[in-house]
């Protein structure tokens, strides 16, 4: 007990500092995050505790390099070894000491990261509180064992250090090559697929690194296999590390190693990563990048060798063991080019399979649908997909074994059928137990969806909502938001329509009418705006995105009457001055933009459709030869004048956004008290006002380019008397006819000629959906 | 008691110790002197569980030393370059000792410290070299060890402060049977010290005695004659140097000094005086008579070695 209490106490400088900056730190993080405007998003493990990533790797090291620094040095270490304290004991209590603080240091930052989000209510997933402080203590504590077997073999700052490099990335190194040389060459295997002993994140501490640069693994990491097995392997680390302490022969402090075997050892695993290029793909394999590669890791370890051994006879004496690493980086690269290519062969027969699982093409990304999290927990046993799955899988094989790539033109297409290509993860179980996971390119996917619609479970879960106790945003404004309930009233309703039919909300999992000659939105499809939920079940977290259609008219209209019950700053009457003051604006910099979106236009093929139409003038431009149909939107801003608020879906009706300016001819602009100057931001986000040069508050001048306008992107849903819409389609269809004549068209190709020339009568443009916020 | 046998340390190819012997007693205070290489640090640093024998054994009250905390808890090291701990004083060293050593003493310490006038909270670092010998062998003291190895340490210390230290020793010594183990590289250090005194060269012990013993059994004889004679007329004693100038020749006699005186007297010489030998002398005969001999410095072109 006592030398642990001693160790804490010379532990404490070190260990207190560390501690009060990740407190520091993980406050001032978390109070940025909790701060920001428009907060919509709830934290990854990792965001929420960025400052104990970083703590791990300090940490771990600082408290090691600490703790046993008496082993640098010959005064200490004589000191500390003849003290009558065994040697495993005074190994354990410098581990033990710093696993103290670094127990400390993790619940501190923890707990203050999670005051901060209670007390300002800020949505956070409660179990990942409870999972950082084992992570984060065990992933330090796993740096620690990689520094402390470094000191209990060397003797030197320099030396630790780079042993210390070596046993904590060198074998992950060795592993992440191998499993990319393996990913490259089987083509169809994901990194999320490969097996536990090479899937990087499996070790915690260096997983966090591999997330820089392979994202798609953030969701892998954190899972208690992989925390049972960094618990183990930091466990046995410090038992070898403790054998190391005990055999180590005290004389060794200020020498680099034992002797010149150890040294051409260390030298030989410096060289290796170098190597290891070779194998993992990055490097193509020339002769020029071969003898590169080799010149520089040979350069590496002649430099390492002069260093340390200082005799040159004794370097060239080591010479023959760079062979070594040379051999290993050989048999290494003909293993994974076999490894991957037996991965990407291995299509289990039909009989030895159990069941098929589909993860989510969103497995990858930050957040995944309520839908895709419900479908990757069913197992697929009806014979019709793992048959498919199968059949697919073995053509995907056939076609990168002979292409080297997936080969569309490799399949036979019915030209009846109407094909949708899916790439998406499949686990294949087999009946011993086995998971086979590749990604698999579906070139029918409305197939698969049908013969997983087979599966009630599956017809269940893509029509499944989130549970609304599990919901933390809706619309992007958390619970606390006074604005709230606005975009609640739009959840229910769109809870309660699809309860009480059989759409499906998923756009992903709705069975697509696609026909590729249309490109905008027709009849039920139309969509007048979204629903956006986020919240989480048990660790995992889900972002959904619903589109409203008026498939759901019930929910179109909600979202009708909430956006024009909160809409503002229409300034129909401003926006006709404006448009008549267009056709001869009097300042170089007036403007006018305005998008008219329109719903259920009727089509002559009895078809209602929406599509946007766009009026755009600037004094400055040469308009000659662009389309103009200011004559048109006059007229239409008239007519949209005479308007009126509308909530049914049904109807014909106009969405309007616009913005712009014009100097009036007596010198004043056309509704100056409600133009907005927008602030410009610097570098440093300094005071600016309007105009085209600007003094800021430093006294420094810069160009700012933009001007004050009127904005209305807020209107109202608005329809027209009968005659007005009569009139309101006229204009359309004459402004579909100058578009044509001047080939005006956003599908326009390079040669200028329309793509398609069946929709002579159609629409030509594609409509961007608006999709407003309610304010708040 | 600290038993060594055959005790061989190396260091890569330098072999800093070879079958090294020998007995240290318990309630003594044994001298070890030697050149810089012998390897008196060595032998310390095996005798308090630093280093492990590469071959051969040293053990304590019969137990062995390395990696056993139940033997270490009874010796106590002051090596000679010291360790505190970074920005430290005494206090802090103290309470580090108290955690360490079983036996330490606070009423030790505050005495030692008082005799030395020592202030207590003071920054080691500010401390001179002579103070932190002090420092370190205060906290040895306290420790209540019955084993008490100083590697070179008095060799820093003033002379008011090594008759402290050595008055401290002593009654350690005598009140609790303690031994200590005290190397130097210079004799005069540890006459006037130690009870025991060992030669350590290139590696063993070569001469090992009780200092007493080692002052009184050898002596510087001169005598002289009327007639001619040489060395063959003393056979009856034990002579391990002789050399005659004129009628007067100077003997080193190893033996009784009276019997001798005794001897020679009955021979009826003209003159005969017996002198002490300084320890120095005694240990370079000694080296002489078992066919150890130092090696001149070499001259450099002109100058005399």
């Amino acid at each position: 007990m006592k030398p642990y209490l001693e160790s804490v106490r010379r532990l404490s400088r070190l260990g207190l500092i560390l501690l009060v900056l990740t407190a520091v730190g993980g406050i001032v993080v978390a109070i940025q995050f909790c701060t920001a405007a428009n907060q919509s998003t709830i934290p990854s493990l990792s965001d929420m505790f960025m400052p104990l990533t970083i703590y791990t790797f300090i940490g771990g090291i600082v408290l090691a390099f600490d703790g046993f620094s008496f082993l640098t040095k010959r005064a200490d270490s004589d000191f500390y070894h003849s003290l009558p304290v065994s040697r495993r004991g005074l190994f354990w209590a410098v581990t033990l000491a710093a696993l103290t603080w670094v127990a400390a240091t993790v619940l501190t930052g923890v707990i203050f990261t999670t005051l901060i989000f209670t007390v300002s209510k800020t949505a956070f997933v409660p179990l990942y509180p409870l999972v950082a402080v084992p992570f984060y203590i065990i992933a330090t504590m796993l740096v620690f064992a990689a520094a402390a077997i470094a000191c209990s073999l060397t003797g030197t700052l320099i030396t630790d250090i780079a042993l210390t490099l070596i046993v904590l990335f060198l074998p992950r190194f060795i592993q992440f090559v191998i499993a990319r040389g393996i990913v490259a060459q089987a083509g169809i295997v994901s990194w999320i697929d490969l097996p536990w002993y090479l899937t990087p994140v499996t070790n915690i501490a260096t997983g966090q690194i591999v997330l820089f640069s392979r994202e798609i693994l953030r969701n892998q990491i954190y899972n208690w296999g992989n925390l049972v097995y960094s618990l183990l392997l930091a466990a046995a680390e410090l038992f070898a590390a403790c054998l190391l302490f005990r055999r180590r022969h005290s004389e060794i402090a200020e020498h680099g190693a034992k002797n010149v075997k150890m040294q051409t050892l260390f030298a030989c695993l410096l060289v290796l990563p170098i190597l290891m290029l070779l194998v993992s793909g990055v490097v193509n394999i020339t002769g020029q990048s071969l003898l590169l590669i080799i010149a520089i890791a040979l350069g590496c370890y002649l430099v390492y060798q002069i260093v340390v051994l200082r005799k040159t006879k004794r370097v060239l004496r080591s010479l023959p063991w760079f062979l070594i690493p040379g051999l290993m980086t050989i048999c290494l690269y003909f293993g994974v080019q076999l490894a991957g290519d037996a991965m990407r062969n291995d299509v289990p027969l039909q009989q030895d399979v159990a069941y098929v699982e589909f993860p989510g093409s969103d497995r990858t990304e930050d957040t995944v649908s309520y839908a895709s999290y419900l479908v990757s927990q069913i197992d697929f046993d009806e014979e019709d997909v793992i048959e498919y799955v199968l059949s697919t899988l073995r053509d995907n094989v056939e076609s990168y074994n002979q292409y080297g790539y997936f080969n569309y033109d490799y399949y036979e297409y019915d030209s009846n059928e109407n094909y949708y290509t899916s790439s998406e993860p499949v686990n294949i179980v087999l009946k011993n137990g086995r998971t086979i996971g590749r990604v698999v390119t579906f070139v029918n996917g409305a197939y698969l969806d049908s013969v997983r619609g087979e599966n009630s479970e599956y017809v269940e879960a893509i029509s499944s909502m989130p549970p609304e106790d599990s919901i933390r945003y809706c619309q992007n404004m958390d619970v606390y938001d006074e604005n709230y309930s606005d975009g609640d009233q739009i959840r229910k309703a769109f809870y309660d329509e699809v309860a009480s039919t059989d759409y499906v909300p998923y756009d992903a999992f709705r069975k697509a009418e696609y026909n590729r000659y249309d490109r905008y939105s027709r009849d039920e499809m139309q969509t007048f705006g979204s629903l956006r939920l986020q919240g989480y079940i048990g660790m995992v977290r889900y972002s959904d995105y619903y589109s409203i259609c008026l498939e759901m008219p019930e929910t179109c209209s909600v979202w009708m009457e909430v956006q024009n019950n909160t809409s503002s700053d229409e300034h129909l009457d401003l926006l006709q001055q404006i448009c008549a003051a267009s056709d001869n604006f009097l300042d170089e910099d007036d403007t006018i933009n305005v998008t008219f979106s329109f719903y259920n236009i009727p089509m002559k093929d009895g078809s209602k459709q929406a599509s946007s139409f766009y009026y755009s003038k600037y004094a400055y431009s040469d308009t000659s030869s662009s389309l103009d149909c200011s004559d048109l939107a006059a007229e239409l801003v008239e007519l949209l004048n005479r308007s009126t608020p509308t909530t049914d879906p049904n109807a014909f009706c106009i969405y309007t956004t616009w913005s712009g300016r014009a100097m009036g001819e007596d010198g004043v602009y056309i509704g100056a008290d409600a133009m907005v100057y927008p602030n410009v931001a610097t570098d440093s986000d300094l005071y600016a006002s309007y105009g085209n040069m600007v003094l800021t508050s430093d006294g420094s001048t810069i160009y700012v380019g933009q001007h004050g306008s009127i904005y209305s992107y807020n209107p109202c849903y608005r329809s027209f008397t009968a005659v007005d819409e009569a009139r309101v389609i006229q204009i359309l269809n004459e402004w579909q006819e100058r578009q044509k004549v001047w080939s005006y068209s956003y599908d326009e190709t390079d040669d200028g000629n329309i793509i398609d020339e069946n929709g002579l009568e159609d629409f030509d443009s594609s409509m961007p959906t608006p999709t407003p916020t309610p304010a708040g | 008691m600290i038993v060594a046998r055959k005790l061989t340390k190396r260091f890569g190819e330098v072999e800093a110790l070879v079958n090294l012997n020998c007995n240290i007693p318990q309630g003594c205070i044994y001298g070890m002197v030697g050149a810089n290489g012998a390897g008196k640090s060595t032998f310390l640093r095996l005798c308090n569980g630093v280093y492990q024998p590469d071959e051969g054994s040293v053990s304590i009250n019969g137990g062995g030393v390395f990696d056993s905390p139940s033997v270490k808890e009874h010796c106590v090291f002051v090596p000679d370059e010291l360790y505190f701990l970074p920005q430290s004083n005494m206090l802090r060293m103290a309470k580090l000792y108290e955690a360490m050593y079983p036996r330490f003493s606070w009423e030790r310490f505050d005495d030692l410290t008082g005799t030395f006038r020592l202030d207590r909270t003071r920054t080691l670092n500010t401390f001179s070299k002579g103070m932190r010998r002090q420092v370190a062998t205060i906290l040895a003291l306290s420790s209540m060890t019955d084993y008490v190895f100083f590697d070179e340490t008095f060799d820093g210390l003033d002379p008011v402060m090594r008759n402290l230290v050595k008055s401290t020793l002593y009654d350690d010594v005598l009140e609790r049977g303690c031994t200590a183990v005290i190397t130097s590289h210079s004799l005069r250090e540890l006459e006037d010290t130690c009870d025991q005194l060992a030669l350590l060269y290139q590696g063993g012990v070569v001469f090992e005695s009780d200092v007493q013993n080692l002052k009184t059994s050898l002596f510087k004889v001169q005598v002289a004659f009327s007639d001619e004679y040489d060395a063959s007329r003393f056979d009856g004693l034990d002579i391990l140097s002789f050399s005659k100038q004129g009628s007067v020749a100077n003997m080193i006699v190893k033996g009784e000094r009276d019997r001798s005186r005794a001897l020679i007297a009955k021979m009826d010489p003209l003159l005969l005086e017996v002198l002490p030998l300084t320890l120095e002398e005694v240990f370079l005969y000694e080296m002489e008579s078992l066919g150890y001999y130092f090696e001149e410095p070499k001259a450099k072109g002109g100058e005399r070695a």
